[in-house]
């Protein structure tokens, strides 16, 4: 094999059912039931048998049942040469290939929305010390036939999806009664599952179940990212368009997801159906209409995550008629209304063109915006922002009207920034540098003197990125005077972060040398760095040429780096102006850093984002993450006694209810290191108002579970996806 | 030993204190010249190890109390089968038992336990099947090699609640004793477990088999009553007119008591399971494992039998199908398996049926006619029971009676469920269900005492804590009470912030009163506490 890498080969096509086969069984479905995913070669070339590849491994055990099916072997001729195996439910090798192929087909999108490679979440675990260490995960695992109930889920523990099978109910209005029901075929239940495991590796603290809005937010860009890869079918979309006359908002199979999954549990539709439902009274389907009190009301991460997915496909649809309506007018000599009968093949296909595109350019603003969000703490509110701000700082100009029908939908919806009182673009476009600078300046409360230079921000991120052993050398040997008691604990931070360094530079040339002995690829050259060479060249811009692990040990280093960077610029100025606090005497429960003795900070992550811009100029940016983290307690009393603690290392391990964290994202431009974007989360880590609202909303969640040995914990983010699926919930309790 | 003297007016109620755990002895004074009270007990019972002092579980309680009462108990209720309320009553053979000392005269049981009630009859059956299967559940979860260990915190969840339902924390030995009952012989060779579970499966002995804990409790009693909500009132001749009871109940609605049934209804050749039945999956897994039909929903040519053998006519196998399973699972991150994920609905069913079984409680009001106050003993009735009150109605000298107007008169509560989450309920007087804001209204409101069944030093210090009473309901109940509420056991914390015990209640100033106010005094003066138990006289007065 490894010879033909390099050559050109054509696309993996692989067959797979675009609806659930209880949609598809429905003889006026026949036409698109089955879809042929294109994979590029390149993309996952050593795929072999398992499906298990570059970024997955279909594992395919029945532990319910005892049994180990077969796998798939991708490159036997019967599955390369014939578009994969035929589509058919009693094969598991076919499951095999269809949650292969539908997921990898997703990691595709997320790859060229955001311009890198996808990476899983690391395994987290601690070692026999007790420290705690970070382990690289290659492959998220696949598990077609996990389970034996009606529950698909990703497990953020075991980096892993689990799909589960059912016998229909007698209630089931899809699947006959007594059948037995695979998630694992539902094309919407596998990008929406996988999509849970990608967003997992971007932010894993979206998982926590810090506010309102942020499971739902989990649920509703799995359901939208679904939903959307279903216009890139062409036979799926014009058979929509024929049935709908081109107009999109009427009731299609487009919209519904999962219908195998919400049928056979007895609901009548799919799971979670967002553009509508059926009158009780007429039997009509009819569109929802915004219901800003709807959102309000809507309580648990299903019910808030189908307000945002219908603002977004509200977004989508203003703008698909605004750019189809002269379609319309010229089909119909301008009366816009088009005559009785089948819709006109030429025009099917242009609108299908149309549809096509905007829901493209929809689903890469919704991806590309989680680029743009607060690391930990997000609202909806906040999505917005970064939606706008996305969208904004790559096409400056919102030629089609994209931004205005998304600030048009949301706010149709009630969905907005709380502290935002004008629902302006330019008003919800995150800050810039200066502007929060200004801002700081202007507020009246700006603690330290001065303003920050931020042309000297910028100069130390440049240099941290260019020359990182310059900058050592800077904190080092730089002038700076040190108070007499402050220089000890000085010392030790460089020492560390030497140390450190050297570590992280150590294994990146240990990879990239296996990497040249496996590949004999000359741009993986690890001669070429020497140890010094590592701490000196700007690691960022190659790590994106080279393999996922690499580029994962290049963007830890870099985070060790930063804060190196930040621990030791810790003005109380400039960490007010980013919203991180460095204060010794912040609230003893804020987590601490026993290096510095100041409130520790987490560099939670350092990625590189390559965009296409407006010009079709490259634009390229580093993303930086930085969380603090406090101990929260359900009890406002208690919390009040842990604050006024003494600060003592070992209360750091002092029990707690649940984790506050606050924290700040930054976008630094990667030509002239200037900090672009600083979006921060609502609160700031010593603030009680923040911790406090956590605080309700948990307690108002723990009111709603129905059961007595209910500890209160839905803050672990362990089972946060199982959990959502499994759990009822029930009102009037104390809480 | 001094006998307990009744009130002249009133009642006295005895919170014993075993552990975590309801045990209630309520005396009253019977009209004319007898001077033996009558003696009315609720439940006796404790979790194992819940201790609130050391070495004095219930049957030195029991011994206490026959000293005390004479041995003669004129009512004996059981709100229901949990081990913190029954583990005091003896078993079938069980001769030395201290309680056999007793002469029980009647014996009250909800009309879910009535062997002639056809729902009763069906809610067990349904009950029956999911210990079944939660007994499996926590049989596979145990036999599992170590390389594939499940989660030891699930395992410990279905021990807990194994050992709430039946006394006994493991899977296998339930099955095992399941099978007794059910009279079959298990082989000596094999799994037992599983042929246990396939053994009573197929002998369609069903739930009302498995409860075997009231049996040697019945046997003493010399009259059995079932009760439903809206019987009665109830009088007693030996008490005249001096006291009513009211059922208020476990609702007769099988919607607010059980879920689905995780068996399959026999009527279809296959299947379905209930969906929505939390368990429904667990259920058909262990039936295909257990029993003859195939197990898997594919066909066998697509199957390896273990992770080295592929299927009969694939053994030309490509080398890497062969392997595949032994190089990237078996020999992969143990961490990731996925052996027992599949059994982790157990958990959701645990829970369930733990509710559903609190939900069966028997809830009694108890009126006592002269001040018409009302003393509310709920079990552990939890939320679906409590909202099925508000429809309760009784006719007492021609005129009607709403659990609303009782509740209205409460100035008594044995708070359900040891305060836990979801058995008391919140609301307001306008709420269409039932809760604590209905309670004690008007010129009942400065009366209100509640006494909440819990060792909390014990709860909150466990492994994994419970929450009980939660600290919500605490705060409420407090308030509404104006500081009388009575536990079992309170929780202090020392300056090192480590727990420590404390027997007397808090005189909470946050509650608006100070230890000078007549009603905190008068409360004081009608307490008394020793290690067996806490009383507290309620005067048919206000």
């Amino acid at each position: 094999m490894s010879q033909l890498k390099t050559e050109f080969r054509p696309p993996r096509r692989l067959r797979v059912f675009a609806f659930d086969p209880s949609t598809g069984r429905q003889f006026a479905n026949r036409d698109a039931r089955i879809v042929t995913i294109s994979l590029p070669y390149e993309l996952d070339a050593d795929a072999d048998v398992g499906p298990r590849g570059e970024y997955l491994e279909v594992i395919d055990v029945d532990p319910a049942s005892d049994a180990y099916y077969v796998p798939l072997d991708l490159n036997s001729d019967q599955v390369r040469f014939n578009d994969g195996l035929e589509p058919s439910p009693e094969n598991p090798q076919f499951h095999q290939q269809m949650v292969y192929a539908v997921a990898m087909n997703t990691v595709a999108v997320f790859e060229e929305a955001l311009g890198r490679v996808v990476q899983w979440a690391p395994k987290i675990s601690q070692d026999d010390q007790g420290n705690w260490v970070d382990t690289y995960i290659q492959r998220l695992r696949i598990f077609p036939h996990a389970l034996r109930e009606a529950n698909a889920f990703y497990n953020p523990k075991k980096k892993a999806l689990l799909f589960g099978y059912f016998d229909a109910p007698e209630t089931s209005t899809g699947a006959p009664a007594g059948t037995t029901v695979f998630t694992c075929l539902s094309h919407d239940v596998i990008v929406h599952e996988t999509v849970h495991a990608i967003l997992d590796g971007m932010h894993p603290h979206f998982a926590e179940n810090a506010n309102p809005d942020i499971r739902g937010l989990h649920e509703a860009f799995a359901d939208i990212v679904a939903l959307f890869q279903m216009f890139s079918y062409p036979e799926v979309l014009m058979d929509q368009i024929a049935k709908t006359r081109g107009n999109l908002s009427r009731q299609n199979i487009l919209g519904e997801l999962a219908q195998e999954f919400g049928k056979a549990l007895g609901r009548g539709h799919a799971l979670r159906n967002f553009l509508g439902s059926e009158n009780p009274e007429t039997g009509d389907w009819e569109p929802l209409t915004p219901d800003p009190q709807k959102f309000y009301n809507a309580k648990g991460p299903h019910d808030r995550g189908s307000v945002l997915v219908a603002a977004v496909f509200r977004a989508f649809l203003t703008i698909y008629k605004a750019r189809v309506a002269d379609l319309f007018r010229i089909a119909s000599n301008g009366s816009g209304k088009l005559r009785e009968g089948e819709i006109d093949p030429d025009l099917k296909r242009r609108l299908s063109a149309e549809a096509a595109q905007c829901a493209r350019r929809v689903m890469r603003i919704c991806i590309r915006a989680m680029d743009y969000t607060p690391p930990v703490n997000v609202t909806f509110g906040d999505y917005l922002r970064a939606i706008l701000t996305a969208d904004h700082d790559l096409f400056p100009e919102d030629k089609q009207g994209y931004r205005d029908a998304f600030l048009e939908a949301f706010s149709a919806w009630g969905i907005l920034p709380r502290d935002v009182n004008v629902p302006s673009v330019g008003a919800l476009l995150w800050p810039t540098l200066s502007q929060a600078e200004q801002d700081r300046l202007a507020s009246g409360h700006a603690s330290g003197e001065g303003t920050v230079d931020v042309s000297k921000v910028r100069a130390h991120l440049g240099m941290l990125m260019e020359n990182p052993n310059l900058m050592l050398q800077e904190m080092k040997f730089g002038d700076r005077q040190f108070k007499a008691d402050e220089l000890p604990r000085r010392i030790k931070l460089i020492e560390k972060a030497e140390n450190d360094l050297k570590e992280a530079s150590l294994l990146i040339r240990r990879e990239l040398g296996h990497l040249e002995a496996e590949r004999h690829d000359t741009k993986a050259s690890a001669t070429r760095f020497s140890k010094t060479e590592v701490l000196s060249s700007n690691m960022l811009e190659i790590g994106s040429t080279k393999d996922r692990h690499i580029e994962y040990l290049i963007s830890n280093y870099y985070k060790q780096l930063l804060w190196f960077l930040l621990t030791n610029e810790q003005t109380s100025r400039f960490a007010q102006l980013i919203g991180i606090n460095f204060d010794p005497e912040a609230p003893p429960t804020v987590r601490r850093s026993f290096n510095t003795g100041c409130p520790s900070l987490h560099v939670h992550s350092v990625r590189i984002a390559k965009r296409v811009g407006q010009r079709g100029a490259l634009d390229r940016e580093y993303i930086v993450e930085l969380i603090q983290t406090r101990r929260g307690y359900y009890d406002p009393d208690q919390q009040e006694y842990e604050d006024q603690m003494e600060l003592r290392e070992e209360n750091e391990d002092r029990a707690f209810d649940f984790k506050y964290r606050a924290g700040t994202t930054f976008l630094v431009d990667a030509s002239t290191y200037n900090i672009r974007r600083l979006i921060r989360s609502s609160y700031p880590v010593h603030c009680n108002t923040g911790l406090a609202l956590q605080r309700a909303h948990l307690l108002g969640d723990a009111a709603r579970q129905n059961n007595a040995f209910f500890d209160g914990s839905t803050s672990d983010s362990d089972t946060a996806f199982t959990d959502l699926h499994r759990f009822e919930t029930a009102q009037d309790s104390f809480g | 030993m001094t006998k307990i003297k009744a009130p002249r007016s009133g009642v006295s109620i005895r919170m014993y204190r075993p552990g975590h755990g309801d045990c209630f002895l309520l005396s009253f004074k019977k009209p004319g010249r007898s001077t033996v009270p009558f003696h009315m007990l609720i439940d006796c019972g404790m979790k194992k190890g819940s201790h609130a002092v050391e070495d004095r579980g219930t049957d030195a309680i029991l011994e206490e109390m026959r000293e005390h009462t004479g041995g003669k108990l004129d009512v004996v209720v059981v709100t229901h089968e949990h081990e913190d309320h029954v583990s005091g009553f003896p078993k079938l053979d069980d001769p030395l038992h201290p309680f056999k000392k007793f002469e029980v005269e009647e014996l009250w049981l909800a009309w879910t336990e009535d062997p002639e009630d056809d729902l009763a009859n069906e809610l067990r059956d349904i009950y029956g099947d999911k210990l079944l299967a939660l007994a499996m559940a926590h049989h596979q979860l145990t036999s599992l090699p170590a390389a594939a260990a499940a989660d030891t915190t699930l395992i410990e969840t279905l021990e807990e609640f194994l050992e709430l339902e039946m006394g006994e924390k493991t899977g296998s030995e339930i099955l095992k004793n399941m099978a007794k009952t059910a009279g079959v012989s298990l082989r000596r060779s094999g799994d037992r477990g599983e042929q246990a579970f396939a053994a009573v499966f197929s002998a369609k002995i069903r739930g009302k088999r498995y409860k075997q804990k009231l049996q040697g409790l019945r046997g003493m009693a010399k009259k059995i009553k079932f009760l439903s909500p809206g019987d009665g009132p109830l009088e007693i001749e030996a008490l005249g007119d001096k006291v009513r009871f009211y059922p208020f109940g476990p609702p007769r609605d099988r919607k607010l008591l059980t879920s689905l049934n995780p068996r399959r209804k026999e009527e279809f050749h296959a299947g379905p399971y209930a969906m929505g039945g939390v368990g429904a999956g667990l259920f058909a897994a262990f039936e295909a494992r257990t029993g003859d039909a195939d197990a898997s929903p594919f066909d066998p040519r697509f199957r390896f039998t273990s992770p080295e053998e592929p299927p009969e006519g694939e053994t030309e196998a490509d080398e890497k199908v062969r392997t595949f399973y032994s190089l990237h699972y078996d020999n992969g991150d143990p961490d990731r398996r996925i052996d027992a994920d599949w059994l982790d609905d157990a958990e959701g069913m645990a829970l369930r049926l733990n509710s559903e079984v609190n939900n069966t409680s028997l809830v009694l009001g108890i009126e006592l006619t002269k001040s018409r106050q009302v003393m509310l003993f709920t079990g552990d009735a939890q939320a679906g029971s409590w909202r099925s009150w508000a429809d309760v109605s009784w006719t007492v000298d021609g005129q009607t009676v709403t659990a609303k107007d009782l509740l209205g008169r409460c100035t008594f509560y044995k708070v359900g469920h040891h305060g836990s989450h979801n058995a008391t309920l919140n609301g307001t007087l306008d709420s269409p269900h039932a809760n604590l804001s209905w309670m004690a209204q008007n010129e009942y409101a400065d009366h209100f005492v509640a006494m909440i069944p819990t060792n909390k030093v014990w709860a909150y210090g466990k492994k994994r804590p419970w929450r009980h009473p939660m600290k919500a309901i605490e705060d409420a109940l407090f308030l509404k009470a104006k500081s009388r509420v009575i536990m079992t056991r309170y929780l202090d914390k020392d300056d090192n912030d480590e727990p420590i015990r404390k027997d007397k209640p808090d005189l909470r100033t946050d509650t608006g009163i100070t230890s000078s106010s007549a009603s905190w005094k008068q409360f004081v003066k009608r307490t008394d506490y020793n290690e067996s138990y806490v009383s507290y006289w309620l005067e048919d007065k206000l």
